[in-house]
């Protein structure tokens, strides 16, 4: 595959997934002038993008936020929004649940925040987020887990939540 | 919802990208910036972020007094940091200019004080701690420092114009500029200052004992870390060598 098509493969496989991922961080009418920006980078590093596409160009979205809208930035870090109180069908319960989601994830620490939505919203493997955030696998798993910890202790006063063990499926990639 | 759902699992119901789709619009016009970029830049990729890597200034944490300038900072691609925190060590080993040519060219590219080319003779202060190598480079008239791991600038720093320095009185230094940068617990540090001509060795104490040896050369001294100087890598003492009588001085006594 030439250099021109594999861009192209690499756009195709990941525009969505990175879009999503700027969105999350970053007001959503900034989103495609960073994603521009990555794609940018990309073009001009692409003997270094590995097989594994986007942590790469995860890791390069995180930094080109960092220093293209540092003003944002320095009212907000580069902290995860929360979706919109999207109604449940269900139950009254589920309702209840999702507010105790939200005030507990309020709670957290931004950086707590970034290492939990790396796997939870981004759907990365630990050794992707630790790619991401340009730290060794270990750092991350140790990050995880202290995040979790936290998480849980924010949950459990009010809303008896069950958090089961960590699964091996976040773990490994 | 289910009790035993993995707590991972339910926090993706905050998800704010949540079933976000990009539109058809959105795909075209990425698809169209994308060919605009190949279309801009025919030839192959640049193997090393150089002059057409896009320098900004960015959110370092930095203090700088007399000689410092800008702090910038490229558009990182993973991995350099990890590498040069790995194979850091606390006792530089000195280069000559002819020996980080291939350094000194990338931090030369940079658009930090300008782009130039880089001689063996504009390198003020080189330095090796495992893969990365610190650089005090002259450009044109303007004093430049750059981190490098490989041939990638990691860093770079506008120090000032060269006629501008006034070197300390003889036996003394002086702190120049402190810089923090990375994230989380993967920050690292640096300092770097002007050295009286009869000075010989500058070192550095952390709270925790660790004695970093920092480089000193043509009335530079320069020495980075890591961690982070403002948290638990700070600097308790510095010691300076004159041949063999030393002065040590709280790290809290530079300005």
């Amino acid at each position: 595959m030439d250099q021109r098509e594999r861009f192209r493969a690499i756009h195709r496989d990941t525009f969505a997934d990175l879009l999503r991922f700027v969105e999350r961080r970053i007001p959503a009418a900034e989103a495609e002038d960073v994603v521009s920006t990555v794609f940018l980078t990309a073009w001009r590093r692409l003997a270094d993008i590995p097989d594994d596409a986007r942590p790469w160009l995860f890791a390069v979205a995180r930094r080109t936020m960092a220093n293209q809208t540092r003003g944002w930035l320095r009212r907000q870090a580069l902290d995860i929004r929360v979706g919109d109180a999207t109604p449940l069908p269900d139950t009254a319960g589920d309702t209840v649940a999702r507010i105790d989601l939200e005030r507990a994830w309020r709670s957290l620490s931004p950086g707590d925040r970034e290492v939990l939505a790396l796997i939870a919203f981004d759907g990365l493997s630990s050794d992707q987020a630790a790619t991401v955030l340009g730290c060794l696998r270990s750092t991350f798993a140790m990050r995880l887990t202290r995040a979790r910890r936290r998480l849980r202790a924010a949950l459990e006063p009010d809303t008896g939540f069950l958090i089961t063990e960590e699964k091996q499926s976040w773990t490994t990639a | 919802m289910d009790d035993r759902m993995n707590d991972l699992d339910r926090l993706a119901v905050l998800d704010p990208a949540r079933g976000r789709e990009p539109s058809l619009a959105e795909r075209a016009r990425s698809e169209e910036h994308l060919e605009q970029i190949m279309r801009a830049t025919p030839a192959a990729p640049a193997p090393v972020l150089g002059a057409r890597g896009r320098w900004m200034l960015v959110g370092a944490a930095a203090a700088v007094t007399g000689v410092a300038a800008a702090v910038v900072v490229p558009t990182l691609t993973p991995g350099a940091t990890d590498q040069a925190e790995a194979s850091w060590t606390a006792q530089p080993t000195t280069r000559a200019g002819d020996e980080v040519m291939s350094q000194a060219e990338a931090c030369a590219a940079t658009e930090v004080a300008g782009v130039t080319t880089a001689r063996p003779q504009d390198v003020v202060l080189a330095e090796d701690r495992g893969k990365t190598t610190l650089l005090i480079l002259r450009k044109g008239t303007k004093l430049v420092e750059c981190l490098t791991v490989g041939d990638e600038v990691t860093a770079a720093e506008q120090l000032a114009d060269e006629k501008s320095v006034a070197a300390p009185p003889a036996g003394t230094i002086t702190k120049e500029t402190d810089i923090v940068q990375g994230d989380g617990d993967d920050k690292w540090s640096e300092s770097i200052g002007l050295a009286a001509s009869d000075v010989t060795a500058v070192e550095l104490q952390l709270q925790d004992g660790t004695l970093i040896g920092a480089s000193v050369s043509s009335g530079w001294w320069a020495a980075w870390w890591p961690g982070d100087m403002y948290g638990k890598a700070t600097v308790r003492t510095v010691i300076t060598h004159v041949g063999s009588r030393t002065t040590t001085q709280k790290w809290t006594d530079f300005p």
